[in-house]
């Protein structure tokens, strides 16, 4: 099966102009194939008959006689040489070797006998093709010139055989030119052929192009309709899909344009009323003290889930942002042992048997402290919530050779290229000592307000924690990935392109 | 104890912060718009002004620009983080921290305190009034002169460049600002350290575009000098 | 698609055979009559006597008659004939399939009426339309070609057209009227 509609109209086209062509060549051929063999036949039959004619018998003719006949009429072969062979009674001459001939079929001998016409009979043997003719002879049994009517058979039929070889070399010279013809023609059908295909196959190329187009997300494509026909019907339809397509997905992000700003919106709408109440919870844990133990146990719940509300909210804030792409990277260059130590240091996460550092100094960092501390603290919270002591949190530079990891790495960012076109990685590592990551959970750690313990309705951070972490490498160009160590424990492992400043005046 | 002016327009938010002020000793004066805030301004004649930059009518950054038109009264502006664009515009009209909202009292009023904080005295034997090219620095006095004129510096304005002209030509890392003028954590908000530059600049430098005495090292954060 | 290429394909493919390449063999074909020649002796100096090739066919045999001795009657031609062809005659394969034997052979003129007068032009006046022929053998034993032999030889006797009827009487009854064919 021959693909590609191009290559199948072309030949469509080809085989309808091969056999047009074929066609004509093969009818003209045979009429005139026909018409030279029957001009050489009955050219043949009549000079034969009359060459006859021209002979005086003798009843019965004598062998002598017989063979002077067919001697004289072989040399008189008209228009070509022929053998003459003569049959009498028993007596079988002919003009060449052979008494009889091998090329006359019996057919025509018993046509001879049974009518006293003419016949010819063409015969192919070994290829070659033969004109083989008959003639009996009849006399007039009355006077000659008294206008008797009567014919009797003298009991002599002549036969003759001749070489069709002319005739076959003009029909075959036929043959090649109506090939000779035919072939150019084919070769010439070719350019039409491929200039129909090329109008025929343009709207499919249309088509092709805006289905690209479209699949990059350009759903604003359309292709114009131009005239009526299958392939018009097809871009229009094409068009109706692309429109229908375009207003769902339209109304898709509108919608999620929507359910993002609501988000946002209520965040910010929670915000203020939380910023009063923020304020008054330290008077409220202040004067619990003072109070009946239950209305006390109620202020200080009020207390301690404002603050909750308050991280909650700000969370919420911060991941609209990240959505609304709205987060600004506020980069300095910064010592990044430096900045993980002060991250745990404001903390208070400075426990030797908890946490354990592998900092090496002078390795300095374009980031933003701000979000880097962010996703420090977060992963170490983490850790330390959801793992077991001590948590690890290691930092290295990595060099990469130039193509596959540092391409799908970092996608936004502009590591630092030496010349050999490799990147350099700041790698910094949190491992810690718990169970590790559950396999069904790996892939979600990341997803927002994900619980990998459905039971557990409320952890401690806001579900928000390693999503916000996430956007926050991603805003660097770095990636975050989550994994289960040799030894258990999960390790994560963030990963920012070392972007130095290129001068230090 | 200080006495606050605070122009904040949501009653919630003004009523617990008053109260959460005025519970630490806080004598505290409330506006709910720029308008009343700024009349109250020459009343009551407050330490510190609590300045909310979403305001109905007259906003945060313009009351702010007001306010420095004639004075060096220190300005803490309260906003909701993400209003980055607000923060800077803010910083750019004299504002000498910001506060994000919502916020603890003890937050809030530790703040308070650090832009209050006179800054440490140099040990002794200092003279008095230090010069610098043409710039005279008044350690005792907090004042400033260039060539004999003086110069009015907000009070993070002053805490910097008394920060910075105490070590001449020491680098200071913007995080190492942050935490010594600002008192602000490690990881704060550079952007504090370079709005208040770029304000100190305009004030004591000859072309602001190629500073003398508060130079950039790229990469590394500011120095004082060499000049 | 594919169908119709193949439709195609096969069609094209048909007419090619259809037109044949080259020349080609033919069945027989009938090419106008045969060839008229003159046979020696004379229309006037012969008598033609039917015998039978070695297939059956017939075989005429004109043997040279004087004229000056008058024109030979049927009974003689028949004598001729009944003695079977000569040694050359033979050796060209020339046969007669009438019993050897009995010789006796008359010739009358049959009824008048199988014929009706002047009905066939060009017949020369006075020559008779049937003839009567009495062999001193049986005629109903006789194969066609003998048959032919008689009847022919005895027709060219009474006419050179060959045109008149004969009936054929032997020694165990007779033949209907029949014509040289």
């Amino acid at each position: 099966m021959v693909s590609g509609l191009r290559t199948r109209l072309v030949l469509a086209f080809l085989l309808v102009a091969a056999v047009g062509c074929g066609t004509t060549a093969a009818l003209t051929y045979r009429e005139a194939r026909n018409a030279i063999l029957e001009q050489a036949q009955d050219t043949a039959v009549s000079s034969f008959r009359d060459q006859i004619q021209e002979l005086h018998v003798n009843l019965p003719p004598n062998n002598e006689q017989m063979q002077g006949m067919v001697r004289g009429l072989a040399r008189q072969g008209k228009p070509r040489n022929w053998w003459v062979y003569v049959e009498y009674g028993s007596v079988r001459l002919s003009s060449g070797t052979n008494p009889t001939s091998t090329v006359i079929t019996p057919a025509l001998r018993r046509q001879a006998r049974a009518t006293p016409h003419g016949s010819f009979q063409r015969v192919v043997k070994n290829g070659e093709p033969y004109l083989t003719m008959v003639m009996p002879v009849v006399f007039k049994t009355a006077q000659t010139g008294t206008g008797g009517q009567t014919e009797r058979p003298t009991g002599l039929t002549f036969y003759a055989v001749m070489r069709l070889t002319d005739e076959q070399a003009n029909v075959d010279a036929m043959v090649v030119a109506a090939r000779d013809g035919a072939l150019p023609a084919l070769a010439i059908a070719l350019v039409p052929a491929l200039l129909a295909a090329r109008s025929v196959l343009r709207p499919v190329r249309d088509l092709r192009q805006a289905a690209r187009s479209l699949g990059r997300g350009r759903l604003d494509t359309r292709i114009p309709v131009k005239g009526g026909g299958e392939l018009s019907e097809l871009a229009r339809t094409f068009n109706e899909s692309t429109a229908a397509l375009e207003r769902s997905v339209d109304e898709l992000q509108r919608a999620e344009a929507r359910a993002r700003r609501f988000a946002s919106d209520v965040s910010h709408e929670l915000r203020t009323p939380l910023a009063g109440m923020l304020a008054v919870t330290e008077l409220l844990d202040e004067d619990a003290a003072g109070l009946d133990p239950d209305t006390a146990a109620a202020v200080r719940l009020i207390s301690s889930e404002t603050d909750k509300l308050a991280v909650l909210v700000e969370d919420l804030m911060e991941i609209s942002r990240f959505d609304a792409r709205a987060a600004e990277l506020n980069t300095d260059e910064v010592d990044a042992a430096e900045t993980i130590r002060r991250t745990l240091q404001s903390r208070h996460w400075t426990d030797p048997a908890r946490i354990v550092l592998d900092l090496p100094d002078g390795i300095r960092a374009r980031l933003d402290p701000r979000r880097f501390d962010v996703v420090i603290a977060n992963l170490v919270g983490n850790a330390l919530r959801h793992g077991r002591p001590p948590v690890t949190v290691a930092l290295r530079t990595e060099t990469r050779p130039p193509a596959p990891r540092a391409a799908e790495g970092a996608a936004d960012g502009t590591p630092d290229t030496p010349g050999d076109g490799s990147t350099h990685w700041l790698v910094t590592e949190v491992a810690d000592r718990g169970p590790g990551i559950p396999a069904d959970v790996l892939p979600h750690v990341f997803d927002r307000f994900y619980k990998a313990d459905q039971a557990r309705t409320r952890s401690e951070g806001s579900g928000l924690g390693l999503a916000i972490t996430l956007e926050n490498v991603r805003l660097h160009g770095g990636t975050v990935r989550a994994a289960n160590g040799p030894d258990g424990g999960a390790v994560f492992v963030v990963e920012i392109p070392l972007t130095t400043s290129e001068v230090t005046a | 104890m200080p006495r606050v002016l605070l122009i904040e327009d949501d009653p919630s938010v003004r009523e617990g912060v008053e109260l959460g002020l005025r519970r630490r000793g806080h004598d505290v004066r409330t506006a709910a718009t720029g308008e009343a805030g700024l009349a109250a301004l020459a009343e009551f004649r407050p330490d510190l002004l609590l300045l909310d930059l979403m305001l109905p009518g007259m906003n945060g950054v313009q009351v702010c620009r007001r306010v420095r038109e004639s004075s060096q009264l220190p300005i803490i502006m309260l906003t909701a983080r993400g209003d980055d664009f607000d923060v800077v515009i803010g910083l750019e009209a004299g504002a000498d921290d910001y506060i994000v909202k919502p916020a603890r009292t003890e937050v809030i009023e530790a703040r308070i305190r650090a832009v209050l904080r006179r800054i440490e005295e140099p040990g002794g034997g200092r003279p008095a009034v230090e010069f610098h090219g043409e710039l005279a620095v008044d350690r005792a006095g907090l004042t400033v002169a260039k060539s004999g004129e003086r110069v009015s510096l907000a009070p993070s304005e002053l805490k910097l460049l008394l920060h910075l002209c105490a070590a001449p030509e020491q680098v200071f890392s913007r995080q190492q600002l942050l935490e010594h003028v600002w008192e602000h954590s490690y990881h704060g908000d550079a952007r504090l350290v370079d709005a208040c530059v770029r304000r100190l600049r305009n004030k004591i430098e000859d072309v602001p575009g190629s500073p003398r005495y508060i130079q950039t090292l790229r990469g590394f954060g500011y120095r004082f000098g060499p000049l | 698609m594919r169908r119709i290429r193949a439709a195609a394909a096969g069609a094209s493919a048909s007419l090619l055979l259809l037109a044949g390449c080259g020349v080609q063999a033919s069945e027989v074909v009938e090419a106008g009559g045969p060839a008229v020649v003159p046979v020696a002796p004379d229309h006037d100096e012969r008598v033609l006597l039917f015998f039978t090739g070695p297939d059956g066919s017939s075989i005429p045999v004109a043997r040279y008659a004087d004229p000056a001795m008058g024109p030979v009657s049927t009974a003689r031609t028949l004598d001729a004939l009944l003695n079977g062809p000569t040694e050359e005659e033979r050796a060209a394969g020339i046969r007669t399939r009438l019993p050897d034997g009995n010789k006796t052979v008359e010739v009358r003129p049959a009824a008048r009426e199988d014929s009706r007068p002047g009905e066939k032009a060009g017949r020369p006046a006075g020559a008779r339309e049937a003839v009567r022929v009495t062999t001193g053998f049986a005629v109903r034993s006789l194969d066609a070609a003998a048959v032919r032999q008689l009847v022919c030889t005895a027709a060219h006797a009474e006419d050179p057209e060959g045109l008149v009827k004969v009936v054929l009487t032997g020694s165990a009854g007779s033949l209907p009227a029949t014509a040289c064919a």
